[in-house]
C-alpha cells in the first residue's frame, strides 16, 4: 500500500487498514493496486531515460526503504550535461514534469548508490558522492540501506551497530564468524571492492549518440535533419573504430516519457552516412509525433568489422555485383522475412531441396556449393503447388499413369507420361516431423504428365490417391 | 517502321519531304530511348520481327499467362538472356493459384537460382514499389501482378527507362487485358511437345511499331533458349481494335 504526499501528511501511513484510514481523512480515495501496469510503466520510463544513458536496468532490489528504482551507468555521460550534478537535476526535474517524484543520486556503486537514493534523500533531492566520498557518504545511513536482510539488521541494532560507519571498523573475520556473508558481502559491494554488475534490458549498444532539442520538434524535416547529424557522428565514431553498422535503432523520446523506436538492418555492415540515410527515410514517415519529441539517440546495435577502404559501387556495371543496396532498402521497407534468396539444401524431398533465407542475411558457406538439381535427376517443373492438390484419375492399371485426370474441375487427356520416379521419405527426418501428416514420409511415385493441349504437370501418387504438385514450362 | 501520313490540315499541299523527314525523326525521337539501351532476344526469327532487335531494354513488357507454366519459362528465358546479374522477382505473398517459383525447375532450364532475389509482396501496391526500386537499380525484373493499371503500368515504363534494364510483368490472371503502357504485350499458352522438346505459343498482340503475330516456338535444352519453329499468323479477329502509338 502507499500513500501520496498529502495523505501522510495528514498522518496516514502506509501499511495501515483502509477503515482506519478513512476514519482519518473522509475524503480519502482509494485506488487499486496494479502491479503489472507499474512494472510496464517502469520499464516505458526506463526506456526514456535512455535518452540519459545507454545504460539503464529496472532495479527491483526489495529494500525496505522503498520499491523499485532505475539504475542507469552514467559513466560518460555527465559532462554531456553539464556535470553530475545538474545531470541529476534535470532528470528529477524531467521526471516530475512527468507527474512522479524521483530521488535521484550518484555515486560509484550500485550498492552504494541504492543507499544513498533510497535513505539519504528526501524527494526531489539529488546527492552526488564523488570519487572518494562512498564511504563518508554512506557512513550516517543505517545500516538496512545496504540491503541487509531485516533480521540481520535487527540483530546488528542489538549489539549496537546502527550506522554503516560504525562497521567500518569492525574486524571482517568476527562479522563473518557472526553473520557470514550476510554483512560484509553488502558492504564490500557497496565500497566497491567487490564488483556489482548491473544487466540494463536492451543491452547497449556499443555506439550511441545522442542530441536533444531546446523544444520539442514534430515535423519530418526537423526529424530529418538531426538524424543526419546523428548519422554523422554516428559514421565518424564507426570509422574510428574500423566497424561498420549492420543494425540500427533510432530512439525518439516525448516529453510525456514515451519513446519511439525506428529499427533498421543492414545485408553488409556500412558506415555510409548517405545510404543509411537514404533508407531511414521511409521510415520517418511512419513515425506519428503526437507532441513532438525532445531528445534523440542512434544506436549501433549490431557491428562488424569493416576495412577502411570501401569499394563504391560502380554506376555502370552492375551485373555482377550483388545490389546490397537494393536488397537493404527493399527489406526495411517491406520487411526482412519478404526479401529472400533460394539456398539449396541437401534433400531430395521437392518441397525441402531448396528453402529461402533472408536476403539480407550472409549465404552460408555449404549452401553456396550444394547443387539445386541432384545430379542425374529428372527435369523439375518450373512451379510448385505450396500444397499438392488432389486430382481425381482414370486409369487403366492402379499403377499405371493416368489416361484422365481432372484438376480444379477441368479435365485432363494425357497424351504423354514419362515416369514414375520414385521418391522416398528420408527416414532419418521422420521423427523429426511435427504435424502428424508427415508429408514427406511416404514413397512417391512421381509422374510427367502432357496433356492434349501441351499442357505439362508433375503428378504424385501416394498410396492409390493421387496429387498434383507442380507445373512445368 | 510504316511512314505516317502529314496531318490532316496539310491535305492538299504537295507532300513536303523535308516536313515528312522532321516527322519521322520526331515519331523516332519519341521511341529513341529505349532502342539505345539494347534489346534482349528471344528467337533469332522473332527478333527480326520486333523493332528494336528483340525485347527492348529499358522498357516494359506484359506476358498475359493463358498457362502458367509455358508464361514462367517465357519470362524466365528472357530475364536470363537479359542480364548475367541478378534478377529481381517480386510475387504475391498470397497463396498463388499457379503455384511459386521453384528453383530446381529454374535450374533446369539455364536459370541459376542463386540470382534471383525473390519478393513476397502483400499488396500490388508494394510489388509495384520493389519493382520500381528494381528498376532504377538497374537490375533485370520480373514482376507477378494480378492488376496493373495504366498509371502503374506508366510508372513501370518510366522506371525501366531511367535505370534502362528489362522488366516484365507477368500476369498468371489472363482476364481482361486493360490498356497499358507496356512497349509490348504478349499472351503466351502451352502447345504440345514434338519429340520429347517442350513447345509453347506465344503471340504478340500489341506492339508499338511492328504488327501482332503469333509463333510457335520451342525450348532447346542445350543452348536453354526458345527458338522459332514456325509463325502462325492466323488472322483471328482482334477483339482490342489497333490504336496508334501511344
Amino acid at each position: 500500500m502507499a500513500a501520496s504526499r498529502a495523505a501522510v501528511k495528514s498522518g496516514i501511513a502506509p501499511g495501515m487498514a483502509l477503515a482506519d484510514a478513512r476514519a482519518m481523512q473522509p475524503s480519502l480515495i482509494a485506488v487499486d493496486a496494479d502491479p503489472a501496469a507499474d512494472g510496464r510503466a517502469l520499464i516505458s520510463l526506463a526506456t526514456w531515460c535512455g535518452r540519459y544513458a545507454p545504460w539503464v536496468a529496472v532495479d527491483n532490489a526489495t529494500l525496505p526503504g522503498g520499491g523499485a528504482g532505475l539504475l542507469l551507468d552514467v559513466t560518460g555521460c555527465a559532462h554531456l550535461f553539464g556535470g553530475e550534478a545538474e545531470m541529476l537535476e534535470h532528470m528529477v526535474a524531467r521526471i516530475g514534469r512527468l507527474g512522479l517524484t524521483a530521488r535521484a543520486a550518484m555515486a560509484a556503486t550500485p550498492g552504494a548508490v541504492r543507499a544513498l537514493a533510497r535513505w539519504a534523500t528526501a524527494e526531489r533531492e539529488c546527492i552526488v558522492a564523488g570519487e572518494g566520498e562512498t564511504a563518508a557518504a554512506l557512513a550516517p545511513l543505517p545500516a538496512a540501506a545496504l540491503g541487509i536482510a531485516p533480521m540481520t539488521a535487527a540483530s546488528l541494532s542489538m549489539l549496537g551497530l546502527r550506522t554503516i560507519g560504525q562497521l567500518y571498523g569492525l574486524p571482517r573475520a568476527a562479522l563473518a564468524a557472526r553473520f557470514g556473508d550476510a554483512v560484509t558481502a553488502p558492504l564490500d559491494r557497496a565500497l566497491g571492492r567487490i564488483f556489482e554488475p548491473i544487466s540494463p534490458d536492451p543491452p547497449p549498444a556499443h555506439h550511441v549518440v545522442r542530441i536533444a532539442f531546446p523544444e520539442p520538434i514534430g515535423r519530418i524535416e526537423g526529424i530529418a535533419a538531426a538524424l543526419d547529424r546523428l548519422l554523422a557522428a554516428l559514421c565518424e565514431g564507426l570509422e574510428r573504430e574500423g566497424d561498420g553498422a549492420r543494425r540500427l535503432m533510432l530512439s525518439l523520446y516525448e516529453p510525456d516519457g514515451r519513446t519511439r523506436r525506428v529499427h533498421l538492418g543492414l545485408s553488409m555492415p556500412s558506415r555510409d552516412a548517405a545510404h543509411i540515410a537514404r533508407l531511414f527515410a521511409p521510415r520517418l514517415e511512419d513515425i506519428d509525433a503526437a507532441f513532438g519529441f525532445d531528445a534523440m539517440t542512434l544506436a549501433a546495435t549490431e557491428i562488424d568489422k569493416l576495412a577502411p577502404q570501401q569499394v563504391a559501387e560502380t554506376q555502370g556495371d552492375t551485373s555482377t555485383a550483388v545490389p546490397t543496396a537494393l536488397i537493404d532498402a527493399l527489406a526495411n521497407r517491406l520487411g526482412e522475412t519478404n526479401v529472400l534468396r533460394y539456398e539449396a539444401r541437401e534433400s531430395h524431398i521437392p518441397e525441402r531441396a531448396a528453402i529461402v533465407v533472408p536476403a539480407i542475411a550472409s549465404p552460408t558457406r555449404t549452401a553456396a556449393v550444394t547443387p539445386f538439381i541432384p545430379p542425374a535427376a529428372p527435369s523439375r517443373p518450373l512451379r510448385l503447388l505450396p500444397r499438392p492438390e488432389p486430382v481425381q484419375v482414370m486409369a487403366l492399371l492402379p499403377h499405371d499413369p493416368p489416361a484422365m485426370f481432372h484438376w480444379r474441375r477441368v479435365a485432363h487427356r494425357v497424351a504423354r507420361a514419362e515416369g514414375p520416379e520414385r521418391i522416398a521419405p528420408e527416414w532419418w527426418r521422420v521423427a523429426e516431423d511435427s504435424d502428424g501428416k508427415n508429408e514427406g514420409s511416404e514413397v512417391r511415385d512421381y509422374w510427367r504428365l502432357e496433356d492434349e493441349r501441351g499442357r505439362r504437370f508433375w503428378l504424385y501418387r501416394l498410396g492409390l490417391a493421387w496429387y498434383l504438385h507442380g507445373v512445368y514450362g | 517502321m510504316p511512314s505516317h501520313d502529314p496531318p490532316a490540315r496539310n491535305i492538299g499541299r504537295e507532300r513536303d519531304p523535308a516536313l515528312l523527314d522532321d516527322l519521322r525523326r520526331r515519331v523516332h525521337a519519341l521511341e529513341g530511348p529505349q532502342a539505345s539501351a539494347g534489346a534482349v532476344s528471344l528467337a533469332r526469327e522473332l527478333d527480326t520481327h520486333l523493332p528494336w532487335g528483340g525485347l527492348a531494354k529499358g522498357a516494359l513488357h506484359e506476358i498475359l499467362a493463358v498457362d502458367a507454366g509455358p508464361a514462367t519459362l517465357f519470362a524466365a528465358a528472357a530475364a536470363r538472356t537479359a542480364s548475367c546479374g541478378t534478377t529481381l522477382w517480386c510475387q504475391r505473398s498470397r497463396a498463388l493459384d499457379a503455384g511459386f517459383l521453384y528453383p530446381a525447375g529454374l535450374a533446369a532450364v539455364g536459370f541459376d537460382p542463386r540470382r534471383l532475389i525473390l519478393v513476397s509482396a502483400r499488396t500490388d501496391a508494394d510489388a509495384l514499389w520493389a519493382m520500381e526500386e528494381g528498376l532504377r537499380a538497374r537490375v533485370t525484373v520480373v514482376g507477378e501482378l494480378d492488376e496493373a493499371s495504366l498509371t502503374a503500368t506508366r510508372r513501370l515504363a518510366l522506371a525501366a527507362e531511367a535505370g534502362g534494364a528489362l522488366a516484365l510483368l507477368l500476369r498468371l490472371d489472363e482476364k481482361s487485358p486493360a490498356p497499358g503502357a507496356a512497349a509490348t504485350r504478349w499472351r503466351v499458352s502451352s502447345a504440345p511437345s514434338h519429340d520429347g522438346a517442350v513447345r509453347l505459343r506465344a503471340e504478340l498482340f500489341r506492339c508499338r511499331g511492328a504488327e501482332p503475330g503469333t509463333w510457335l516456338m520451342e525450348w532447346q535444352d542445350e543452348t536453354h533458349r526458345l527458338a522459332m519453329v514456325a509463325a502462325l499468323h492466323d488472322r483471328a479477329a482482334d477483339p482490342y481494335p489497333a490504336r496508334l502509338a501511344g
